[in-house]
């Protein structure tokens, strides 16, 4: 592969990003590259600044130095909805995603923000809810829905945008061993450039990512394959990320 | 039997209470057709009667505080006429299923941007009551009880976490309707049912009928 071919690929790029909050330097120069096909984790213990690059890198906070560039277009305030059609971004709880009477039109809310006539968008939100299997609760309430119910929800507000990027924020919390092999088995078949989650659940990630990044006191202290990284159960540790609990 | 959706019978229950509101002052034989029929409307919508009964006998206390200072047959005939519009409503409101408050509400009749601020305030009224919920199992577990001002500190504490929770909450939800697009316009579809906007007009004209004919205007 030629160098443009290379740079052709990286459909992320964060470079030397700074973030402060209250005095306290969160993001400490934070610099990587994602490329097109990646699956990647973002691991580091509670309280390193995971949620904090992800929501820089979705434009809901601005890093006070550094750059981050996203499809070939910079993060800034007068692209950033642009960049954002572009980004699929499911936090840490579901329900803060699902917010319309029903789940259907939570599906749809997306599509007809972007102008999509409703009954494309209809037909393309009943498409995916049938997908993942909540067709049946299409006129329910999101609050009637179990905890894994509600995060497949969530991902097909998502999914209904066709996002060449995901960025999943702890995907699995509160889900049961069942719906975190469902959520993966999902995840592996999307037609997403780019999918980055960060998470705490080790072995969800080692059957789901390809790469790992470690993120500690504000900044990336590891990037590596998940395999090799899982094979050094000290390096792990020393992270605050002990296998097996 | 006869089966309405949400918003027609949100519809009705609006149209019956505003009927009710207008009859003639001290026609008291309209008033009785009207019980009649909120009574009718109660059993149609199979309200569950001792909550129903519950809730009236409360707002009874708090309507006659304000309706006995008029005194004598006005006092009375307006507090049968308000009870005759909390019996329509709460047979409505308790005839919702959990959670479909704000499903219910999309079918109000109002402008558009009206209805977003309700539909996000029934939505919004949905998660403060889990929330509430929430708590209240959270302490009853731990064996909530005390002296009335400790109860009170703890009933303090909890609507003080109450609105920082919701404040959070809102935050992160109106990160997620953002991140979707959200620039400040809504975008509600509301399904029009034709053949139940025909019942509605059809009820609506028999209803406000029955209560213009309480003037008397039609005699003349």
């Amino acid at each position: 592969m030629d160098k443009l071919d290379q740079k052709k690929s990286v459909i992320i790029t964060v470079d030397n990003i700074k973030f402060d909050y209250e005095k306290q330097s969160i993001l400490q120069g934070i610099s990587f590259n994602l490329k097109a096909g990646e699956r990647v984790a973002l691991l580091g213990r509670t309280g390193a600044g995971k949620s904090t690059l992800l929501n820089n890198l979705i434009g809901l906070k601005f890093p006070q130095k550094g750059e981050i560039i996203i499809d070939g277009l910079k993060l800034e305030k007068k692209n950033i909805a642009d960049i954002r059609k572009n980004i699929g971004f499911a936090f840490q709880n579901p329900e803060d995603q699902l917010f319309m009477p029903t789940i259907l039109e939570d599906v749809m809310f997306g599509l007809l923000n972007y102008k999509i006539p409703a009954s494309i968008a209809k037909e393309k939100a009943r498409f995916l809810l049938d997908k993942f299997g909540l067709i049946a609760y299409e006129n329910r309430s999101s609050h009637e829905l179990s905890g894994g119910q509600k995060r497949l929800a969530a991902l097909a507000s998502i999914l209904a945008l066709e996002p060449n990027i995901l960025i999943l924020d702890e995907p699995t919390n509160g889900l049961d061993p069942a719906w975190r092999k469902k959520l993966a088995e999902i995840l592996l078949n999307l037609p997403i450039k780019v999918i980055l989650i960060a998470s705490h659940d080790l072995n969800w990630v080692k059957k789901t990512t390809q790469r790992a990044l470690i993120l500690d006191q504000g900044q990336i202290q590891l990037d590596q394959s998940i395999i090799s990284l899982f094979q050094q159960e000290s390096v792990l540790e020393s992270y605050g990320l002990p296998l097996d609990w | 039997m006869l089966k309405l959706s949400l918003f027609l019978r949100l519809r009705l229950s609006l149209i019956l209470v505003i009927s009710t509101a207008l009859i003639k002052t001290n026609n008291w034989s309209f008033l009785f057709i009207y019980i009649l029929i909120a009574l009718c409307w109660c059993i149609f919508l199979k309200t569950p009667i001792k909550i129903l009964l519950k809730l009236l006998g409360a707002e009874l206390i708090l309507l006659s505080l304000m309706a006995l200072p008029l005194g004598g047959e006005k006092a009375g005939f307006l507090m049968v006429r308000s009870l005759i519009c909390l019996l329509i409503m709460n047979s409505f409101l308790l005839s919702v299923p959990k959670y479909h408050l704000s499903i219910a509400l999309k079918g109000l009749p109002l402008p558009k941007k009206m209805q977003e601020i309700v539909i996000l305030t029934g939505e919004y009224l949905e998660i403060l009551l889990l929330e509430i919920q929430h708590m209240e199992i959270s302490a009853k577990l731990r064996s909530l009880n005390g002296n009335s001002n400790w109860l009170r500190y703890i009933s303090a504490a909890m609507i003080g976490s109450l609105y920082l929770r919701s404040l959070d909450r809102a935050q992160r939800v109106y990160d997620a309707m953002v991140i979707r697009g959200y620039n400040g316009t809504f975008p509600l579809e509301i399904d029009n049912n034709k053949s139940e906007n025909f019942m509605l007009i059809i009820l609506s004209i028999m209803v406000m009928s029955l209560t213009f004919s309480s003037y008397k205007i039609w005699i003349n």
